[in-house]
């Protein structure tokens, strides 16, 4: 189920906040939210619930066990089951095709029979962040940092949480263990007025920003532009990546205020970055924490020899890269932020790094810009192609389109200089709401036409 | 380099929890009240006469709105239902009635398709109890492909939405639709013509006071909304050009697969000719030659989807369906007024050569 869309906005929210808000205790709420989450999901494909259920029940147990057993030993192996299992379903779902058909493709190479076979498995939606989430509970229980619940309701409200469900924030356990324990009781009126509208905000960002942008911006049409066009095109692909992924954040957050729940941020106005390892403190940012707290510290964290250090980014960019799914050119995107991460260290540590904010902030711009060369293109080909749009193979062109221009230019200040809908002070005056009600009643006409979220494929 | 600050949230919102309250009731109040009044107005302007309010204030009518409340009051209730599309509008029910021996109704809809066959049958042996003993189905090449099965005006007529499998979520679009752009757009021109039409009164406030009065009563039916009582709508209801239209490439260029859904309702349709034993006679309504060859220029997919029709009606063939082929060299396409839709005379002669059909498969 989309968050644009009827169902969900005059259905299942609706009657999921009644239910919730009515429901006197926290358990019953936990069995509210688990409900409304298992048929949120279950809107897409009914089969992926069993998946999502059995990553539930896995580390529920395993944490639970963890938690009991005494012998380091016994401790490590049952995280080690969580841990296997966990990886062994996404593996199995996200990559098995991948790695099968580059060990297919390097056999050929080198006059070998073996294939492996192709399963051309449907991804479930959403399986990359649930299936972290429920990885850290099991991690956090081990590493002595979380305590486990003995509810299996209110860890499976945690897991399947639809908020975030599908594209996150992801989630831990550590940061709502205690706020599912204290749910209020009735509605906390500060939290569900900021919540409704961060939720309308979220959802203008995405049906009447991102959605109207992308025609203005499609990849399939780089290859044959002129250099004229198909700059603005390229730079408006990257602002509609970052209305599509925060919008489904604000969303998510915003809902989990209403449920009276304060979700981590992840987005914090990426693109006023003045370093590569600045934007990943503000893009993405519970996916960057989550990889910097159980692989970059467990591999030493800053604390190791300078080269280590640069080396351990660069494994964490290599995952980073490979999270986002399934194909060479992801990792190879990682591992170009990972390159950019490490010249910042670089140039840091031999005092070269540029001082200059505005000039940081332009340079890193232009970096993380390019990245949207190898993240979005299906190939090498497709990305050599427009390579050479952009430097003006196909001609360099007359003036560009002036309406894409205005765009642009308003989507500048806006992800440039503006406050983030985070930073905003809301003073609750009437003609915020107005506003509010207007942009929600604009957002239901976009509901005819929904587009789905490009992070819902990772 | 500086860390990036995590905005606080609960910095950015009032201390005050009845300032919150007061927000959150005013904002939900608002939109809520926004939607109802955007669904009010589409529903009593009814731009496209999907809706009961009135019976449209647009150029367009609601044939299957008419042609149910026809079939209810129509009596005795009919043994013979015609259906299709526009197509079969010319076949006078009361020449079926005279040349099969029993008295027959013309259900046949705008843009009719599987889904409106099925529901007019079900409703008609179901709810009228009508002594069915054929049904004949005038079957357009296009009504069982994916794009063209899509029009779903069968859902807004209660009574034919209450005979598919999904009464409920499909009401639930019907009043998704009250909110969409679409119909508002269609709403304020509507309104607008109206308002600044030809007819329209004078002064500002007459037009105000007939505005009111459309709105809130049904406006008084026009020649084109008095069918006969058994369905039948005379020929010259309907404005159709002489001239290939442009467009007509677009239209037939089929590329489209089987629509599943369309498949599942003709299923239906036989079994529920097998449940209830009546015949059901399926026949193509062929165009006019001179079409068919600018077709050939213009729609190069429509002979080979026209083949896949007949072929599918073939296949789906049960002991109560029977397939007739109809001799177009014995139709008159000088009466095509837009090639495309069979005028009387050929409409005469696909009634004789579907009752001389049913005779030689026995079923009269």
């Amino acid at each position: 189920m989309l968050f644009q869309s009827f169902p969900f906005v005059f259905g299942l929210l609706p009657l999921t906040l009644i239910f919730f808000w009515l429901a006197p205790r926290p358990g019953q709420k936990h069995a509210v939210l688990v409900m409304a989450s298992y048929i949120f999901y279950g809107w897409w494909n009914w089969r992926f619930c069993g998946l999502l259920l059995f990553s539930t029940v896995l580390d529920f147990v395993c944490g639970g066990l963890i938690a009991k057993a005494t012998a380091p030993r016994q401790r490590k192996a049952l995280l080690a089951v969580s841990i296997t299992g966990n990886l062994g379903v996404l593996g199995f779902f996200k990559y098995w095709d991948f790695f099968a058909d580059s060990y297919n493709r390097l056999a050929e190479m080198l006059g070998l029979a073996a294939a492996a076979p192709l399963f051309h498995i449907v991804l479930p939606v959403g399986i990359s962040f649930y299936t972290f989430q429920t990885l850290s509970y099991t991690v956090d229980i081990y590493r002595g940092h979380a305590t486990p619940t003995r509810s299996l309701v209110k860890f499976m409200a945690f897991v399947s949480m639809f908020p975030q469900l599908v594209a996150g924030p992801i989630v831990r356990w550590t940061e709502v263990d205690e706020q599912l324990d204290r749910l209020p009781r009735g509605i906390d009126w500060r939290t569900a007025a900021l919540g409704l509208n961060l939720f309308i905000l979220g959802l203008s960002k995405k049906v009447l920003i991102a959605d109207n942008v992308f025609p203005l911006a499609d990849p399939l049409t780089y290859a044959g532009r002129t250099a004229a066009s198909f700059w603005p095109a390229y730079f408006l692909w990257n602002f509609w990546l970052y209305y599509d992924f925060s919008s489904y954040s604000d969303m998510a957050i915003g809902l989990g205020l209403l449920l009276g729940l304060k979700l981590p941020i992840n987005f914090n106005s990426p693109y006023k970055s003045g370093s590569i390892p600045e934007y990943w403190q503000r893009w993405h940012i519970t996916l960057g924490s989550f990889m910097r707290d159980y692989v970059f510290i467990p591999l030493g964290g800053s604390k190791v020899a300078f080269n280590r250090v640069l080396l351990n980014t660069l494994i964490i960019f290599f995952l980073i890269g490979l999270w986002h799914g399934a194909s060479w050119l992801f990792v190879a995107w990682g591992i170009y932020n990972g390159i950019g991460t490490c010249g910042h260290l670089i140039a840091k540590r031999r005092g070269i790094a540029i001082k200059n904010r505005a000039l940081a902030r332009i340079l890193t711009f232009g970096f993380i810009i390019n990245a949207g060369f190898i993240f979005r293109s299906t190939d090498l080909d497709t990305t050599l192609s427009w390579f050479r749009a952009a430097r003006g193979a196909n001609g360099l062109g007359g003036w560009p389109d002036p309406w894409v221009m205005l765009v642009l230019g308003l989507i500048v200040v806006h992800v440039h200089f503006m406050p983030n809908a985070y930073q905003w002070k809301w003073r609750f005056t009437w003609w915020e709401g107005v506003v509010m009600a207007l942009l929600f009643v604009a957002c239901v006409a976009r509901f005819f036409k929904p587009v789905e979220f490009f992070y819902f494929q990772f | 380099m500086p860390q990036a600050q995590i905005p606080a949230l609960e910095n950015s919102v009032p201390a005050s929890r009845e300032k919150g309250r007061r927000h959150f009731i005013w904002v939900t109040s608002l939109l809520v009240f926004l939607l109802a009044l955007q669904a009010s107005f589409n529903y009593l302007v009814n731009p496209v006469a999907t809706f009961r309010s009135n019976r449209g204030l647009g150029p367009q009518i609601n044939q299957r709105r008419i042609k149910v409340d026809l079939l209810r009051d129509f009596a005795p209730p009919p043994e013979i239902l015609i259906l299709g599309s526009s197509r079969v509008r010319n076949i006078d029910p009361e020449l079926v009635g005279r040349t099969f021996g029993a008295n027959a109704f013309n259900a046949g809809v705008q843009n009719g398709g599987p889904r409106d066959w099925f529901a007019f049958a079900r409703y008609s042996v179901r709810e009228l109890d009508c002594p069915l003993r054929l049904v004949m189905v005038g079957v357009d090449p296009d009504n069982f492909l994916r794009d063209t099965v899509a029009y779903n005006h069968a859902v807004y007529v209660t009574e034919l939405r209450n005979q598919l499998p999904h009464p409920w979520r499909d009401w639930l679009e019907t009043r998704k639709e009250l909110v969409s752009p679409y119909l508002t757009e269609k709403s304020w021109q509507v309104l607008v013509n109206r308002f600044q039409g030809k007819n329209a009164p004078k002064t500002a406030g007459a037009k105000l006071k007939r505005l009111h009065r459309d709105l809130l009563h049904p406006p008084p039916p026009g020649k084109k909304l008095t069918p006969r009582a058994d369905g039948y709508f005379p020929e010259d209801s309907f404005g159709q050009g002489q001239k290939i239209k442009v467009s007509l490439g677009k239209a037939f260029s089929w590329n489209t697969p089987f629509n599943p859904e369309a498949v599942e309702y003709w299923e239906a349709l036989a079994a529920l000719a097998a449940e209830r034993h009546f015949t059901l006679i399926a026949f193509v309504i062929p165009m006019s030659p001179r079409l068919e060859d600018h077709l050939d220029l213009v729609a190069p997919t429509y002979r080979s989807r026209l083949r896949d029709a007949r072929r599918f009606l073939r296949k789906a063939g049960s002991a109560n369906v029977v397939v007739c082929e109809i001799d177009s060299a014995l139709l008159n396409f000088d009466d095509y007024s837009d090639l495309y839709h069979p005028g009387r005379a050929s409409s005469e002669s696909i009634i004789r050569q579907v009752y001389d059909c049913a005779r030689k498969a026995g079923k009269i």
